[in-house]
Parts: C-alpha cells; sequence; structure tokens
C-alpha cells in the first residue's frame, strides 16, 4: 500500500453561504468538451455548479459553449475573470504553459482541476502542490483511470487477494491518450506513460527500474520501453507506444494464475489458473460509463471542498509517478530502430546522444 | 530546400520526414491535421505544423518558406477526401508559389488487371464512379491542371503496393502470416509492390529532376516476384513456416504480376531504387518484429 503523501487541511473551507461553485474553463476547449463536457452540462443544467467563464477556448469549441452555456464570458487572460475566491478552474493549457497557468489560478485563491499532468516534473509538480496548501485551495489532477472498472480489479489481484502474490507484469499502451492537443506533442513517458505509471505505484508501491529506452531524436519519444522490478525480486515490462497503436493490455502474473485487463468501450478481464490450461473471460462493470468518471471526479471534488477534505486525485498523490517518469527518462537509452538503413541509424544515434546532452 | 510532406502522419508521411531529416537533405516541414498526426514526426526537431482538413487557405499558411511539396493520397481511404484534398493542395501549392508539387498516387488507377502491357501513356480503362481509382485518377488531373503553366512544376508517382515500415497493409499481410487468425482488412492487399524506401527515393529524384513534359510516372521495386513468391519471403523472414495460405488474397497474388514498368522514372527522374527486394523484405520485417517485441 503506497504511502499518503497529503494530510488533510487543517482548516475545513465551506462554499460561501448557499453559494453554487463555479467553473472557469482554462486552455483547449475541444479536449474539455470532449472529456468533461457532458458532466459539466449536467452539473450546469442541475444547478449544482455553474460554468462561467471560458479563458482562451479553442475556436472549435465556440459552437459548444455558445450553446451549453448561453451566459459564459469568454476572455483571452485569466486577469480578466472576476471569479469569486472558491471558484474550480478546469486547466488543458498545453503542458510546456500549464504549470504556470496553475499557479497564477491558485495564487488568486481558486481551486484547480488539471489535466494529467499538472506539470512536466515531480519537482515542479510538487512546487504546486506547496502553493496550493500556501493558498489554502486544492489542487487536483484529472486522473479517470484510477476509476476504471478494471484498475480497480487489478487494484484487488494485485494485492494478493484473490490470485495469491503478484511476481511480475506485462503491459501494452498507447492508443488510448489523454493529453490536451499540443504541438510538439507530449513524449510517451508523459502519456500516456504517466497514467500507467500512477496504476502500478498505485499497485505494487515503490518500483525500481532496471533499464529505458526511447526513439527520441532529439524531440519527443512515440515508443518507449522500460523494465521494472518491485517487490520481493519481482519484475515488470512496460511498453509504450504511440507509434504503431494497438490494443492496451495489462497482465500481472500471480503464483496462482494470470490476470489480463484489456481496456476499451467495455473492459474485459480474463483469468487464467496455474493449474489449468483454460481461461475465463467476461466484461467488467463499471462504475458509470467512461465519461462519468469525470463527473464522479467533478462530484468528488465539489463534495470534498465543501467538507473541507482534500480529495483522492489531489496533486501530491501524483507524485510517486511523475516521480519514477523523471528517473527512467534520466536512464533511458537509444532504442534501436530496425528498420533504418546503416547511416540512418549512425545518425540517428548520433542525434539522439546530441539532443539528451542539449 | 525545405519540402512540406502532406501528411506526416501516414506511414509514407512519416517515412519521408525521418529519412529527410536523418540525411540533413532536403528539410522537412512536418504537416498533419491535427497534433496526434504530428507524433512520429516530433521524435525529432523538425518543423511540425497543424493544417486544417479541408482548407487551401490553412494549407497554404503551412506551406509558406517551402519551395516545394509531397501530397501523400496513397495513403487516403476514402474517395470523397481525396479529390477534395488534391484541390486544396494544387491552389495552396500555387498560392505559395511552390515550385514543385509531388503527388504520390498509386498504381491502383491503372485498374485491377490490365491485361496487357501497359505504361503511363496507356489509356486508364474506366473506374467505377466514387471508386477510391476512380477519385485518385481524379485527382491527377485536378493537380496537373492546376499546375498546368508550371506553377509549381507538378508531377505524380504512380506508387505501388507499398510496403514497409508502419504501412497496415504490410502489417495486414505480417499479422495473417504470424497469428492464428487471419486478419480480414489483408483481404485487399494484392497490388505491385514498392518498399517505402524506394518511395523515398523516387521523392527525392522528382524534387529536383527535370522531367520535361512528362509528368506521370510508376515507381515500383526493381526485380521480378509473384506475390506467392512475396509472402513466403515474408513468413521466411518472420520465421514462419505457414506461407501456404488458402486466402483470397494469395489467390489473387497468384494470377498478378509483381512489376509494374518503371522505365520512364529510371530515365527521366534518374529514379534508383535505395533496396534491393532482399533488404526491402528484412527491413520491413525488422519492423513488424519491434513492434510485436
Amino acid at each position: 500500500m503506497r504511502a499518503k503523501t497529503f494530510a488533510l487541511r487543517s482548516r475545513p473551507r465551506t462554499l460561501p453561504g448557499g453559494s453554487v461553485p463555479e467553473f472557469v474553463l482554462l486552455g483547449d476547449g475541444a479536449w474539455l468538451e470532449s472529456n468533461f463536457g457532458p458532466a459539466l452540462v449536467r452539473l450546469h443544467r442541475q444547478g449544482e455548479a455553474r460554468v462561467t467563464a471560458a479563458v482562451d477556448p479553442s475556436a472549435s469549441s465556440a459552437s459548444w459553449l455558445a450553446r451549453d452555456f448561453p451566459r459564459l464570458r469568454t476572455t483571452a487572460s485569466l486577469d480578466a475573470i472576476d471569479a469569486p475566491p472558491d471558484a474550480v478552474v478546469l486547466v488543458a493549457s498545453e503542458l510546456r504553459h500549464r504549470s504556470s497557468r496553475i499557479a497564477a489560478a491558485l495564487r488568486r485563491g481558486w481551486h484547480v482541476l488539471s489535466a494529467c499532468p499538472p506539470a512536466e516534473n515531480a519537482a515542479e509538480a510538487s512546487r504546486l502542490s506547496e502553493l496550493a496548501r500556501q493558498h489554502e485551495v486544492t489542487l487536483t489532477v484529472d486522473l479517470p483511470h484510477r476509476m476504471a472498472a478494471g484498475s480497480r480489479w487489478l487494484r484487488a489481484i494485485a494485492g494478493g487477494r484473490a490470485l495469491g502474490g503478484c511476481l511480475g507484469f506485462q503491459i501494452k499502451e498507447g492508443r488510448d491518450l489523454m493529453s490536451a492537443s499540443e504541438i510538439p506533442p507530449c513524449g510517451a513517458w508523459i502519456d500516456p506513460g504517466v497514467r500507467v505509471l500512477d496504476l502500478i505505484t498505485g499497485w505494487f508501491g515503490p518500483l525500481q527500474p532496471i533499464n529505458a529506452a526511447d526513439d527520441a531524436m532529439g524531440g519527443f519519444e512515440a515508443v518507449a520501453r522500460t523494465e521494472m522490478s518491485f517487490g520481493d525480486g519481482c519484475r515488470g515490462t512496460i511498453r509504450f507506444d504511440r507509434d504503431w497503436k494497438t490494443a492496451p493490455s495489462y497482465r500481472l502474473f500471480c503464483r496462482r494464475g494470470l490476470a489480463i485487463w484489456n481496456p476499451g468501450e467495455v473492459d474485459t478481464a480474463s483469468v487464467r489458473l496455474e493449474a489449468t490450461d483454460q481461461e475465463l473471460t467476461g466484461a467488467l462493470q463499471d462504475e458509470g460509463r467512461p465519461s462519468d468518471r469525470r463527473e464522479l471526479q467533478l462530484r468528488h471534488l465539489l463534495g470534498a471542498l465543501v467538507r473541507g477534505h482534500e480529495p483522492s486525485n489531489h496533486a501530491a498523490s501524483l507524485l510517486p509517478a511523475l516521480e519514477l517518469a523523471d528517473q527512467l527518462r534520466r536512464i533511458r537509452t537509444s532504442l534501436s530502430l530496425p528498420w533504418f538503413s546503416p547511416n540512418e541509424s549512425t545518425v540517428a544515434h548520433t542525434q539522439t546522444v546530441s539532443g539528451r546532452a542539449a | 530546400m525545405k519540402v512540406a510532406i502532406h501528411r506526416a502522419a501516414g506511414a509514407a508521411g512519416a517515412r519521408l520526414v525521418e529519412s529527410f531529416h536523418l540525411a540533413s537533405s532536403p528539410t522537412p516541414v512536418a504537416l498533419a491535421f491535427d497534433a496526434e498526426g504530428l507524433v512520429r514526426a516530433g521524435r525529432m526537431p523538425v518543423a511540425l505544423r497543424e493544417v486544417e482538413p479541408g482548407s487551401a487557405e490553412s494549407l497554404a499558411d503551412a506551406l509558406s518558406g517551402c519551395s516545394a511539396a509531397v501530397l501523400l493520397s496513397i495513403e487516403e481511404e476514402r474517395a470523397e477526401a481525396i479529390v477534395a484534398r488534391a484541390t486544396a493542395f494544387a491552389e495552396a501549392a500555387r498560392h505559395a508559389r511552390l515550385r514543385r508539387a509531388v503527388m504520390i498516387s498509386d498504381v491502383a488507377v491503372y485498374g485491377p488487371n490490365p491485361g496487357k502491357p501497359w505504361d503511363e501513356a496507356s489509356p486508364l480503362p474506366r473506374h467505377d464512379p466514387g471508386s477510391r481509382a476512380a477519385a485518385l485518377s481524379a485527382a491527377e488531373s485536378v493537380l496537373l491542371e492546376t499546375c498546368a503553366r508550371n506553377h509549381p512544376v507538378p508531377c505524380v508517382l504512380r506508387a505501388g503496393w507499398l510496403y514497409g515500415a508502419r504501412v497496415p497493409d504490410f502489417a495486414a499481410l505480417a499479422s495473417e502470416i504470424t497469428a492464428p487468425k487471419a486478419d480480414p482488412d489483408g483481404k485487399n492487399a494484392a497490388r505491385h509492390g514498392l518498399h517505402i524506401d524506394n518511395l523515398v527515393a523516387a521523392v527525392r529524384a522528382a524534387l529536383s529532376a527535370k522531367t520535361g513534359d512528362q509528368r506521370i510516372f510508376s515507381i515500383t521495386d526493381t526485380g521480378t516476384i509473384t506475390r506467392d513468391e512475396f509472402r513466403r519471403a515474408v513468413a521466411a523472414a518472420l520465421g514462419h513456416s505457414r506461407a501456404d495460405g488458402t486466402s483470397e488474397l494469395l489467390a489473387k497474388r497468384k494470377t498478378t504480376p509483381w512489376n509494374t514498368p518503371t522505365s520512364r522514372a529510371e530515365r527521366l527522374l534518374g529514379y534508383r531504387p535505395e533496396v534491393d527486394l532482399e533488404e526491402a523484405i528484412r527491413r520491413s520485417c525488422a519492423w513488424w518484429k519491434f513492434t510485436c517485441e
């Protein structure tokens, strides 16, 4: 079990007498629409929250905002927003700008729910968490994967409750991404990397990287692989692939069998017991449709603000995953890309080395 | 020379960007319709530009500073998009004052089975309206007519059945060979062969060659191999003996010659394949193994 890294806030807060919480949207409107749109519209229509302003949304989201939130104000800067202190800002800015946008919102006394991750590295995320603490506001991160039926199922299996102790894992990810749109795109260690590392650090506790490699050649990696150790001599491998996307797969090898989770529209799971060569496969029941996980997050956040608790997806809870991602990026080597000509392989290696030195 | 690759998201686009960048010439500019389409190109420090689909104006902006551009119609499956994108590309290329506009079409325009010797001068068969072959043929005409006064100089490369790293048809074939269940997508993979690195060689030639009045060139690998033999060679390179499939794909291959005439491209463009068949199959299978590791 992972150690808690954040204590309950010392001074419980409540929203001002009966006032409805306000949401401010910041950044990639198209991403916010596709991920939080249905949840925001439901909360807004049911009077549980009001979406009052959008800062620098993309043009493609204009019709959604005008249709569903006709009284919403659109501005180019956060400074032009006059939301009350307990407003919640949903931040979906490009990763390279996200940290500064979050900091600006926190300094204004606003709570923040950020796209994952809130910052490019653990040190910056930690600084933001501290800033939130200083300003007595909450910084949370969009982590719907924790609520997926398959991830909760594997968490229980990783704990040894169903198939005995876990001996190893094999994970493939890359088709389903969560990033807000940005150019250049963030690398695979970030998306889907941080999300997967968040899951396995939650399941297994601390992991030690054995090796890591990726295909970046002076830019951002599309393919990344790593091998890690955990527990008592157990090992696991992860492959992130945004270049040739295949269905994601999570396999846990346990003392009494193999558990497989295949995320998708319907999460499927399989169990193969050690004593048999047969496999049992079925659909996992979720708490709701995937889009509802966002609504659950928003409801948990609003509930936590009223009760003065930290929600489970507070930014500090992501630090173990970000620290692991930082470690992997520090030790990574170059993947050999075997379809290159010999000459291209030489140049690619040189560029990788000089790119990482820079 | 800066050359825009439209679109860099697909297998051929990604390989062109990769190859141009690693050779330091020409300088690639990667174009895509969304940020995710720039992931493959983003591994290198190259210019990345997002283009609004169907907008000649947006494309012209993205082409600014480039002297040539490559349109990869071969990687577009939807017939209606092929003509619309070629139209926007031709208009944008003129507006951006490019010197050369290269379109990668497909030997599919010659029809499924020409039945007699044919080359670029042969009249094209009457295609079913709305078919992909009809759209490619129309898209070629759009480019050639829009650039009729050689601003920019147009060049159409009719590429053979593309295979190599990241090419979905090749992946379908490899999957059919290596997996217990055949991938139904592989059924349409029967065409004339062109390894992706030979396409890169042809594009390099097309960007600079003096082509005279000729604008259309067929490009395939050199050497003779039937599709059945090709399949067996891929199976052997993947370490599988299961090459004697009975699928529709194999049946088509037995009746279709592999080669397409490339003499015009060799003579006027100076096209020389980068890799022979053996190396082409080795590189293709090496990529497949890499993805399956």
